[in-house]
């Protein structure tokens, strides 16, 4: 894992697929070691995971991630995550992550906090957290979806990976999973039209000066591959205290989403839907010149193959063809007396292929067709190297 | 505890106390006193009876300076104050006025006084009539025919000398409730203040908003005590001592604070300036909240908060608070449970002992022998080649569980790392190399421990070691928790190979 590490620097993504294709399977077969144990030692584990897009045309880094026709394509060392697990006790343990984005020139704390395990049904757990909103904010590791970006819903209505200070508790009782968390929550100074609530994430340093929210998931698996989610995100006061120039309105953030997934012999459906209502969004929209919507909606479903089930069942690699269709709109309803921007009401179709030489690393191509209710329709080509380790 | 009440005519209104005390003969000592102290107070501050104080200063103070006690001193001072910070708006020497509009009320039905009267009775009013000496006690007046009245304000400063006197009396929470104003000192048992509701200017039988009061004052000026309908329109009975006419446009102002003499005033200072000024006025002092109710031409009410009265006082924030309490009762119950603990539990969870998981596994043998296995170099290597993989450990312990002298199956302990932590698990295979049983006996980390349940294991169970034994494709995954059910996978794979390899012979051919 160290060589393709240092390979995805020198080497184009086509070039390193060739490269792995040709290998030969039994070359790749070493993945035993991660459960037979024996890293740095017992009580520190590390893991880390990385993602090298090309994106053609590229991708606005924040608000609207339609495509432009005409915008350059990109390669983009998108994000390397490196993280740590230290376990003090049996029962309690410290986890950390840092990302370093763009090929370090951002570097962000994803997470870093300690648990305290009373029992499998309660975990206390407190420090910098990810929210645990939908199913990919808190497992956003790129081996977790298949497509080369994350699905959209997934970057703006769910501003993954979104995190915050918070203590709480989580758990597993019979069938039912839990987290809910009292932590900080979204700046509403930073919310805007194209991006809704995304902007409002803080980092830490400022974060603790935003308001409080209580953020919620529940999740069903009583079934091997099936899982059932509900999440939910109250903040009743998302302004920031020391906002400059101070906020007239008085805004909150109530944000529901359930999602599904079943995966049974080879075929892997899911879909999730969010909804977000902002108050007091026409004082809010007055005060930041933005148009914020009352409420942002979007749903999305996915359907995926894995081919090699079917062609080699005795192969120890992994082909998944998949499809997905997305709809979102940041400005779903607005306050009156403001209008939506059609612009920002998407239809996008992902369609692509996820191929996993092994379980840990996907070389990962993808087609994206995006609409908008200006009946204006774009396109874009994506080609990724993902690894975890 | 029974609370005690007591009512007391007293400066033309009504003295209203409510006090909690366990001891009901101090209680009711603490209630003379209360009312022993109004009644000095109006003896002292009454502009009716000919000898009080005041009376005395109103007689005098135009000819020359008069020297007044300490507690017209700073009655005086803060009225004055007040008047100066509203320009006006408050004045305690608007009593010509009152007497003025009060006569034509009474003698001539609804017609107003004439401008020309208007006019006269002003040159007698205005703060800037009075001069205080506060550092002597001296006052005079610069114009003859000024008079003070207190008013609203002198109740307010009467109510917080009776607060006081109560305190000194042992009285730890009680409602003093004196005109227009109502002071919380301290708050009932179990409770965060006084509860007073803020009546509707409209319907006397409808509030506002309910004011938690806590060593605070609320004062409520409004023009529904008595009012004037002249024209088709109501006039309240609070004058503008500017321009010496009732106030328009208002219909009610509310105002906490610390001290009644303070919510007194203002109250009805901000009751004159309306609702715009008022509120920038109360805005401008420290700790002072209003609520002001202002009235349309066409009749309908507009309420108007300072910055910080929904925090303090809305009524939503008794409903809030017990809940923020419960949850921070529930947090130091947890952390004093923790730090009563002699020292926190360390140790895994473990879900069954070898003992348990052998009888659930094998639970037909009636002879259990249990062997520590060494792999040699070459079992070694043909286990390696059934699990696809190199293996750290050439050690295991085995169970073989026999019933009748044969053997019926053979059980393995084996640890296998999750995400981060090894899983402990115990698999047991029949003789003819199937898997009869898996168990899960500790668990390390906090996610993932639905693995321990049936419906996921059972996919194991009939499985050989020719199985692909692979996610997605012949057992499937726990849904977030893939890392876990890897591991479960990888570990009946293991046990597979192990067994085949020490028991059943099986011969593979290096990798």
């Amino acid at each position: 894992m160290m060589m393709s590490r240092s390979m995805c620097r020198s080497l184009s993504p086509l070039a390193l697929a060739a490269v792995l294709l040709a290998a030969p399977a039994a070359a790749l077969a070493g993945e035993t070691e991660d459960m037979e144990g024996g890293g740095i030692s017992q009580k520190l584990t590390f893991e880390g995971y990385g993602e090298l897009h090309f994106n053609i045309p590229n991708l606005p880094e924040e608000g609207n991630p339609a495509p432009t026709k005409g915008d350059p394509a990109t390669a983009d060392f998108h994000r390397m995550a490196l993280g740590f697990a230290y376990q003090y006790t049996d029962r309690i343990s410290l986890h950390a992550e840092l990302d370093f984005e763009h090929a370090a020139q951002d570097i962000e704390l994803e997470f870093a906090y300690v648990d305290f395990m009373i029992g499998p049904w309660l975990t206390v757990r407190g420090g910098a957290v990810l929210e645990p909103i939908g199913s990919l904010n808190e497992f956003h590791e790129p081996l977790f979806f298949y497509s080369v970006e994350r699905p959209y819903i997934q970057t703006l209505l769910i501003p993954t990976t979104w995190g915050g200070a918070a203590a709480g508790i989580s758990g597993e009782w019979q069938d039912i999973r839990y987290r809910m968390y009292l932590t900080s929550g979204l700046d509403a100074s930073g919310f805007t039209a194209a991006g809704g609530i995304q902007g409002g994430v803080r980092q830490l340093d400022q974060a603790a000066s935003a308001g409080l929210a209580y953020a919620g998931r529940l999740e069903y698996v009583g079934f091997p591959g099936f899982m059932a989610g509900a999440s939910a995100f109250i903040e009743p006061q998302a302004n920031q205290r020391n906002a400059s120039p101070p906020l007239d309105a008085n805004p909150g953030v109530r944000l529901f989403e359930g999602d599904l997934r079943f995966r049974k012999a080879g075929f892997d459906l899911q879909g999730t839907i969010v909804q977000t209502r902002i108050k007091d969004a026409a004082t809010l929209s007055a005060d930041l010149s933005e148009n914020i919507g009352v409420i942002e909606f979007g749903w999305n479903v996915e359907g995926a193959y894995h081919v090699l089930d079917l062609l080699a069942p005795e192969s120890d690699q992994d082909l998944v063809i998949f499809v997905r269709y997305e709809q979102f709109d940041t400005q779903a309803k607005m306050p009156s007396g403001f209008v939506a921007d059609p612009a920002n009401n998407h239809d996008v179709i992902t369609a692509g292929l996820s191929y996993m030489p092994i379980s840990h690393i996907a070389i990962k191509a993808d087609h994206e067709s995006w609409a908008d209710g200006r009946s204006d329709h774009e396109h874009r080509t994506n080609l990724g190297l993902a690894y975890m380790f | 505890m029974k609370p005690l009440y007591a009512c007391h005519p007293c400066m033309g209104s009504r003295l209203e106390i409510t006090l909690h005390h366990p001891d009901l003969l101090r209680g009711r000592v603490a209630l003379d006193a209360a009312r022993a102290e109004a009644d000095r107070l109006e003896r002292q501050l009454s502009p009716f009876l000919p000898d009080s104080e005041l009376s005395a200063l109103n007689r005098s103070a135009a000819r020359g300076p008069v020297f007044v006690g300490w507690e017209l001193n700073d009655l005086l001072r803060y009225g004055l104050a007040v008047a100066r910070l509203t320009g006006g708006a408050f004045d305690v020497t608007v009593a010509p006025l009152m007497a003025l509009w009060s006569f034509r009320q009474q003698a001539a039905g609804i017609t107003a006084p004439s401008d020309e009267q208007i006019e006269a009775a002003l040159c007698t009013v205005g703060y800037h009539r009075v001069r205080l000496d506060e550092e002597h006690g001296m006052v005079t007046y610069r114009t003859a025919g000024v008079r003070i009245e207190f008013g609203a304000v002198g109740k307010g400063y009467a109510v917080d000398r009776i607060a006081a006197v109560l305190t000194q009396h042992g009285i730890t929470a009680a409602l003093v409730n004196f005109g227009s104003t109502v002071y919380g000192l301290g708050a009932p048992a179990g409770q965060e203040g006084w509860r007073v509701a803020i009546r509707h200017p409209r319907d006397s039988g409808r509030s506002i908003g309910v004011v938690p009061l806590r060593d605070r004052a609320l004062s409520t000026s409004g023009d529904y005590e008595q009012c004037l309908w002249m024209n088709g329109r109501r006039r309240g009975h609070l004058l503008d001592p500017r321009n010496g006419r009732p106030v328009e446009g208002m219909a009610s102002a509310s105002v906490a604070a610390p001290t009644a003499m303070a919510s007194d005033a203002l109250s009805t200072a901000a009751f004159v300036l309306g609702t715009t000024e008022g509120i920038g006025m109360l805005e401008s002092q420290a700790d002072i909240q209003g609520l002001l109710i202002g009235e349309n031409r066409d009749g309908a009410l507009v309420s108007y908060k300072t910055r910080g009265w929904d925090a303090s006082c809305a009524p939503n924030r008794p409903a809030t608070l017990p809940g923020r309490r419960r949850f921070l009762t529930a947090a130091l119950v947890v952390a004093a449970w923790l730090l009563l603990m002699p020292s926190l539990p360390s140790e895994a969870i473990v879900y069954l002992t070898r003992e348990e998981a052998l009888k659930k596994l094998l639970p037909d043998a009636d002879v259990l022998q249990a062997q520590a296995v060494a792999l040699s170099p070459d079992q070694k290597r043909a286990v390696e080649g059934l699990v696809g993989g190199t293996i750290r450990d050439a050690e295991y312990p085995f169970w073989i569980g026999n019933r009748g002298g044969a053997p019926i199956g053979y059980a393995v302990l084996l640890d296998v790392i999750g995400k981060e932590q090894p899983i402990t698990f115990m698999v047991a295979v029949g003789p003819k190399g199937e898997v009869i049983g898996i168990e899960v006996l500790l668990y390390r980390e906090s996610r993932g421990s639905e693995i321990r349940s049936g419906r996921f294991l059972q996919q194991f169970i009939g499985k050989t070691a020719a199985a692909p034994l692979k996610l997605g494709r012949d057992v499937e995954a726990i849904s977030g928790a893939t890392l876990s059910s890897r591991a479960t996978a990888y570990a009946v794979k293991k046990a597979l190979a192990l067994v085949n390899v020490v028991y059943l012979h099986v011969r593979t051919g290096a990798p």
